[in-house]
């Protein structure tokens, strides 16, 4: 049986391979403005790295949204994600663009988030109201905050390993390369994993469908 | 339908949702505030006050041995003839 390492998401940091910023690889993938505000802030420079948040915010923001439902909480994860880049900085060599870096940070962060609060494994079943939601589909749809609402509250049944790749996969829209770097798992164990979470879903949800 | 089709469909519906607005610039530099760099450290402050805080214990250390009994075993009894016979 292929199991997904939890000290893979677990890890805060990120690899710190790769050229260093102001590289030409970094030029490529960075806008340019930005590159003097991640190397000033590597040093140090709260300001600069002020920048950086106001920059990176709105779409850190939609990333944790998907996390939780809750305002308070989403405003504390946001901050939480850059709380944490800050400190993992100098780890940062320009190996991937700053924002696909920021949004490896930002997975971990809410990736953790869900597994203090949820600890169980089992499958918590969907109540009636959802089930109706669900049933009607296509037919009625309902706005996006409700539609996001019904997702959010449909995945949170699941376990946060299942709950994550699904969101990537399905809410994101990510590649399962784009997964696979997200979780710094492989991207075998991202198809892996996703196929144990779908089963699980079809088993929630057709389970009480029928 | 399919439980990954009804995934599917809630998904792109859900897409459309817009998060909310912050500005949590701030709260991040309150953050951050305590792990800047060594740069924001005075050092030379900080060693100076140790090596005083050091220099003053052990000042204090001595002069309480050198009046202690240890130092002069006999100078209580002295203390204590000297009472009895002026």
């Amino acid at each position: 049986m292929l199991n997904v390492p939890e000290s893979a998401l677990e890890q805060a940091e990120v690899p710190a391979a790769g050229p260093e910023p102001g590289s030409e690889e970094t030029r490529q993938s960075t806008a340019p403005a930005l590159q003097d505000s991640i190397a000033a802030a590597r040093l140090g420079d709260a300001a600069a790295f002020d920048r950086l948040v106001e920059h990176f915010q709105q779409g850190i923001s939609a990333r944790m949204w998907r996390f939780t439902r809750d305002h308070h909480q989403h405003e504390e994860l946001v901050q939480e994600v850059f709380i944490a880049a800050f400190r993992s900085l100098e780890g940062f060599r320009g190996e991937a663009p700053f924002e696909h870096w920021l949004n490896r940070i930002a997975t971990r962060t809410g990736y953790r988030f869900w597994r203090k609060r949820d600890r169980s494994a089992t499958l918590v079943p969907l109540n009636p109201e959802e089930c109706a939601r669900l049933q009607s589909g296509e037919d009625q749809p309902e706005s996006a905050r409700q539609a996001a609402d019904l997702l959010h509250s449909v995945l949170a049944r699941l376990p946060p390993r299942d709950r994550l790749v699904l969101t990537l996969i399905y809410w994101e829209e990510s590649s399962i390369a784009e997964a696979a770097e997200q979780t710094g798992w492989s991207q075998t164990m991202v198809k892996v994993q996703a196929h144990r979470a779908r089963k699980k879903l079809k088993k929630l949800i057709e389970g009480k469908l029928k | 339908m399919t439980a990954e089709r009804l995934l599917q469909n809630l998904a792109s519906r859900a897409r459309q949702d817009q998060p909310p607005r912050v500005d949590v610039r701030a709260a991040v530099r309150r953050g951050i505030l305590t792990e800047l760099p060594g740069s924001m450290v005075d050092w030379p402050l900080v060693t100076g006050a140790l090596a005083s805080l050091v220099a003053a214990g052990i000042i204090l250390a001595v002069s309480t041995w050198s009046f202690s009994d240890l130092q002069y075993p006999g100078l209580e009894l002295v203390q204590t003839y000297e009472t009895v016979l002026p």
